[in-house]
């Protein structure tokens, strides 16, 4: 049922994406370094993850391997 | 080890040289936990060269890695989560290669390695280095007036580990293998939902050798707030490991989630201040009538904060000095403070 639940909400946003695509796109804002989305911080990539890694199992299960990212680490 | 860093050397060098422009990070944290004398130290770093042969067409070379070391020393336990190892050294790197066509496609090549040396009482594990590699590629574009970039990746993978032959409690005879090999497909979407809106959901899909599938999904959304002159982050992971166990892993079936929530605030012209909050729970059924669900969950909250170097703008990259203090607490029971500090140099 969680499964269902997820598919139609990830559904539900695409579709709203896409009647979106007439907005006037204002890159400029959405580069705006508090919104950067390719940033990462200190706890993100490096820092606390170490924590998550040894307490929780997904975090150690997931991550296995370098390049491979912690998937309920988030950001 | 040595063979990785001459064939860094020669990816670094020639992009060094040509490079339009190039970042270098690097950030150092420390965790110590109160309850249970666990400690470690984590150095993180990562480099990236983007090089420009034509207009709209990029060659980015990044190479990233790190080194961790865990310390535990309230003494060998099998409730401690170090079990019965008293220290565990990781060091790890990895490359990325992404060519960029056009401005809207990309295709991207990866290629990574650990290797991690327990130090224990047990004398399978004693001083023994077990290494783990993987390789993947990835290919990704933009869609719709370049407000919808899709990304799809496949990676395969292998880990070292403990080699075991041994019973669990109900005599079920477990043989933990030498080698695991993973295989990973996911796909991601970053949307551009309003002028100031991101959406960010994705979901993947794990095999491993000695387990069941792992399925994960996240969403995020990232809403800028004028008024404020500050954004607010909200996110969710779910992670699933459930199926058939097979004799060659001691845990039971794991079903997982995460909440975040993150503030970003400007602070006149050259800070920006977040305090965040993450929830995570996880549940590890009983693998049969003889052992006991486990359920385990955390809180961690934190306060951090950018310093931006040098006069650019808001929407220009810049270089930026990073830190963060935090507080983690879980049922296991286990709770400790953490600090990052690090650099980011932009060239």
């Amino acid at each position: 049922m969680l499964h269902i639940k997820l598919i139609l909400l990830v559904a539900g946003f695409m579709v709203g994406g896409c009647s979106t695509s007439k907005i006037v796109f204002n890159k400029k804002r959405l580069l705006d370094a508090s919104m950067d989305p390719g940033k990462t911080t200190a706890a993100d990539g490096t820092g606390f993850g170490g924590v998550y890694g040894i307490y929780e199992k997904s975090a150690m299960g997931g991550s296995q391997g370098i390049g491979s990212s912690c998937p309920t680490c988030g950001s | 080890m040595r063979k990785l860093i001459q064939i860094l050397s020669l990816i670094i060098l020639p992009g060094s040289l040509l490079a339009s422009s190039q970042t270098a990070d690097t950030s150092l944290s420390l965790f110590r936990d109160g309850n249970l004398s666990l400690q470690d130290a984590k150095l993180g770093y990562s480099y990236m060269s983007n090089v420009i042969s034509e207009a709209d067409y990029a060659t980015t070379v990044a190479i990233q890695g790190g080194f961790i070391a865990y310390r535990n020393q309230s003494g060998a336990s099998t409730s401690h989560p170090m079990g019965l190892h008293q220290s565990v050294d990781s060091r790890s790197a990895g490359v990325t290669i992404n060519q960029q066509f056009a401005t809207k496609y990309s295709l991207g090549v990866n290629v990574g390695y650990a290797e991690t040396i327990y130090e224990s009482e047990e004398e399978e594990a004693d001083g023994e280095e077990f290494g783990s590699v993987n390789y993947g590629v990835n290919a990704s574009a933009w869609f719709l007036q370049e407000t919808i970039r899709l990304t799809l990746s496949y990676g395969v993978g292998a880990f070292e580990q403990i080699a075991l032959d041994t019973s669990a409690g109900t005599g079920e005879r477990i043989i933990l293998p030498p080698e695991v090999d993973t295989a990973s497909y996911s796909a991601r979407v970053l949307q551009m939902l309003t002028p100031s809106t991101i959406l960010q959901y994705g979901a993947g899909l794990t095999k491993r050798s000695d387990r069941p599938d792992i399925r994960t999904a996240d969403l995020e959304v990232r809403q800028y707030i004028n008024a404020v002159k500050g954004s607010v982050q909200l996110s969710g992971q779910y992670y699933n490991n459930v199926g058939f166990l097979s004799s060659e892993s001691f845990d039971g079936n794991i079903t997982a989630f995460a909440l975040n929530a993150k503030l970003n605030k400007k602070l006149g012209e050259k800070w920006i201040a977040s305090a965040g909050y993450r929830f995570y729970r996880e549940l590890e059924e009983a693998r049969d009538e003889f052992t006991q669900s486990t359920q385990r969950g955390s809180d961690y909250a934190y306060l951090g904060g950018r310093y931006r170097l040098g006069d650019v703008g808001w929407t220009d990259a810049a270089s930026e000095v990073f830190g963060q203090a935090g507080y983690y607490a879980s049922n296991l029971p286990s709770k400790g403070i953490g600090f990052s500090l690090g650099v980011q140099f932009r060239l």
